[in-house]
């Protein structure tokens, strides 16, 4: 029994250390200053720990010729992913009940298409979508990313939200209809209600992808209206003066760091999401 | 209170027939029974009333009113639904309220109401409760509270005690039939379980493949079936059908049951019952359980006695099954329950023949005597 859990436990934890390691190494050189970065062992924990780098990054690290930091570029990301994020979820939530409550001929040929778009590389759309951009006046500016997410969301989202309202049973529908409800009432008052496990997947699924995207934000964006993955590119990319290693490391910490709290906050209840339909009851 | 009227009422899916040509009439207070096996078309049928499903062919009237087209929140109905279908997110009163909100009763009037209903289905203590929190018994009763809160023309219900154990079922039932005694609603109830559809109805229709076999009271159906199916599906155990000859000698008719190793059984029959069928022919006896029994010497008058070999005995507390071998079928008797057999006994039965029921062998349908052409 011991031997079992050790044969589980200790390739777990050696690879739990594997993938930690890269993350210690990050937050013990953010906390450490040049000197001590250049002189110093790479896993020893900082001598004498300082925010520095930290204020550094956030307010006044070189982004190109902008010294203001990434809190512009922060910023500009979460502009993009939180719009995006709660209209990928609703069009998502509303396709997935009209194709599974009320499927409509030719509703496979619909969601097949919505599904086909999930698979739809980014690079082979990046010339095309520049094309619509420029046309609706959207280029290089955040709305211009929010369409783009958007776009490419609503498949995964319309994939998610089918699955799990077509273990919705049809007689709660019919109920409702016998009681006078109209679609858009059911769709309020009886389905959304239930739609909160399915939602916090989606949510977490698609604010991880949507804030760590970078090809979208290089293409589309530059200068001040980047989203802070480009931002933190072109701090640690940066070709002149001194690599301030501490500096890009915080920046990276702050980049991740908004993906890491959504998942630990709602991190059960993405499994739980995962879950649910796969087992009755 | 309403009355419901099918024409010929047809339903397809696809290529797939499920009705045909249904025609049926409900009075106004009655409690029709939908009965037949799985995929027979009855609930189906349910839906074309509810509306919940489009009508292919023919038309249906609720009080005269066609209801084609109409919108089953408009056509002054309520359902139950097997699932119950208690919207999960709201409280039972909530639940029972839903219909009153989306026809824009006032809160107060809802409220009421509810209170009312609630109380005489006993769930008054529940109504703040989850449909989750609640027990299989407990949200049956607020799916019919449900429904009744709405106080429509006609309730439809849609084999709502299936998912119940076998006791709260039997309860529940008497529930049932007591709230239509009260009430005096159209009812139309959808069930597999004939003895349901026997216990509630005052009307049954049963339907096998889409097509309507028998529409009468439960009396008509249980002893003047009008076909072989009638017959076997209605009643627990189900009807004997034992093959037969027919006989005519001098305006007497007679069936006869060769039986291989034993002598023939001689059953009189009225002689108007198959006219038309000649001497000779194919035809089949039914006989139910009840009609097959062990009888006293002095009760014998106006039974056929014979002799076979019990081969399974199942006690069923008031009543013994006994399952035994006639003209080469397998058939159950019912004896009383303090005579002892064993498996093996030679035993004596008797049959009622005032009881009994003829089918062509050929049609499989019931030959009726000549009064009830």
């Amino acid at each position: 029994m011991t031997l079992r859990r050790l044969a589980v436990y200790v390739p777990l934890i050696v690879a739990a250390l594997f993938f930690l390691l890269p993350v210690f190494v990050m937050l013990f050189t953010s906390f450490k200053t040049l000197d001590e970065i250049r002189v110093g062992d790479l896993l020893a924990l900082p001598a004498s720990p300082t925010i520095e780098p930290w204020l550094s990054a956030w307010q006044s690290a070189c982004v190109g010729l902008n010294c203001n930091g990434v809190r512009g570029f922060f910023l500009n990301t979460a502009l993009m992913v939180v719009p995006a994020v709660i209209i990928i979820t609703a069009l998502g939530a509303v396709n997935g009940y009209i194709l599974t409550q009320w499927p409509f001929p030719g509703h496979k040929l619909v969601f097949g298409l919505l599904l086909f778009g999930c698979f739809v590389p980014f690079q082979s759309v990046i010339i095309p979508m520049a094309r619509v951009l420029g046309l609706t006046g959207l280029q290089n500016s955040i709305p211009g990313l929010v369409l783009v997410h958007v776009v490419y969301g609503i498949g995964f989202s319309t994939l998610f939200f089918r699955n799990y309202y077509d273990q919705f049973p049809r007689e709660l529908v019919k109920a409702a209809q016998i009681d006078g409800a109209n679609l858009f009432q059911i769709f309020w008052r009886i389905v959304l209600p239930v739609s909160g496990p399915i939602a916090v997947v989606c949510t977490i699924f698609l604010f991880t992808n949507i804030w760590n995207d970078f090809l979208f934000g290089a293409s589309f964006t530059s200068g001040s209206n980047t989203p802070i993955m480009v931002a933190l590119n072109n701090i640690v990319n940066t070709s002149t003066g001194v690599r301030e290693y501490n500096v890009h490391m915080a920046t990276a910490m702050i980049t991740a760091l908004p993906t890491l709290v959504v998942y630990i906050v709602s991190g059960k209840y993405f499994v739980r999401g995962l879950m649910a339909g796969s087992v009755k009851g | 209170m309403a009355t419901i009227n099918c024409f010929r009422v047809g339903k397809r899916f696809g290529g797939l027939e499920v009705l045909k040509d249904i025609d049926l009439v409900v009075e106004e207070g009655e409690f029709l029974v939908l009965v037949g096996p799985s995929g027979c078309g009855k609930s189906t049928l349910l839906g074309l009333i509810a509306g919940l499903e489009e009508i292919s062919s023919g038309d249906i009237l609720i009080s005269g009113r066609s209801v084609k087209g109409i919108h089953p929140s408009e056509r002054d109905i309520a359902m139950v639904f097997q699932s119950y279908a208690l919207y999960p997110s709201m409280s039972v009163g909530a639940n029972m309220a839903f219909g009153l909100e989306m026809r824009k009763i006032p809160k107060e009037a809802r409220e009421h109401r509810v209170a009312e209903v609630a109380k005489t289905l006993q769930i008054d203590h529940l109504l703040n409760r989850r449909p989750g929190q609640l027990s299989g018994g407990q949200r049956q009763r607020v799916a019919m509270g449900r429904a009744l809160v709405r106080d429509p023309q006609v309730f439809l219900f849609d084999e709502p005690l299936s998912n119940l154990d076998a006791k709260l079922r039997v309860e529940m039932r008497t529930e049932i039939k007591r709230l239509h005694q009260s009430l005096k609603t159209t009812m139309v109830y959808v069930t597999h379980d004939q003895i349901e559809a026997l216990t509630l109805a005052t009307r049954i229709a049963v339907l096998k493949d889409g097509i309507l076999q028998q529409h009468g009271t439960p009396n008509e159906i249980y002893n003047r079936p009008r076909n072989r199916f009638v017959a076997q599906f209605m009643g627990s155990p189900s009807m004997n059908l034992i093959p037969a000859i027919l006989r005519r000698q001098d305006g007497t008719a007679t069936a006869h049951i060769n039986r291989k190793t034993e002598q023939a059984i001689t059953l009189p029959m009225p002689p108007s019952v198959g006219s038309q069928l000649a001497d000779g022919a194919a035809i089949e006896v039914g006989l139910r359980p009840e009609t097959i029994t062990d009888v006293t010497a002095s009760e014998e008058n106006g039974f056929v006695a014979f002799e076979c070999v019990a081969d399974v005995v199942e006690p069923a507390g008031s009543d013994t099954f006994l399952i035994t071998r006639l003209g080469d079928k397998e058939i159950a008797a019912r004896i009383r329950a303090e005579t002892q057999v064993v498996s093996g006994d030679r035993v004596r039965l008797s049959i009622d023949r005032t009881k009994a029921t003829f089918f062509d062998a050929g049609s499989g349908m019931r030959l009726a005597a000549a009064h009830e052409v």
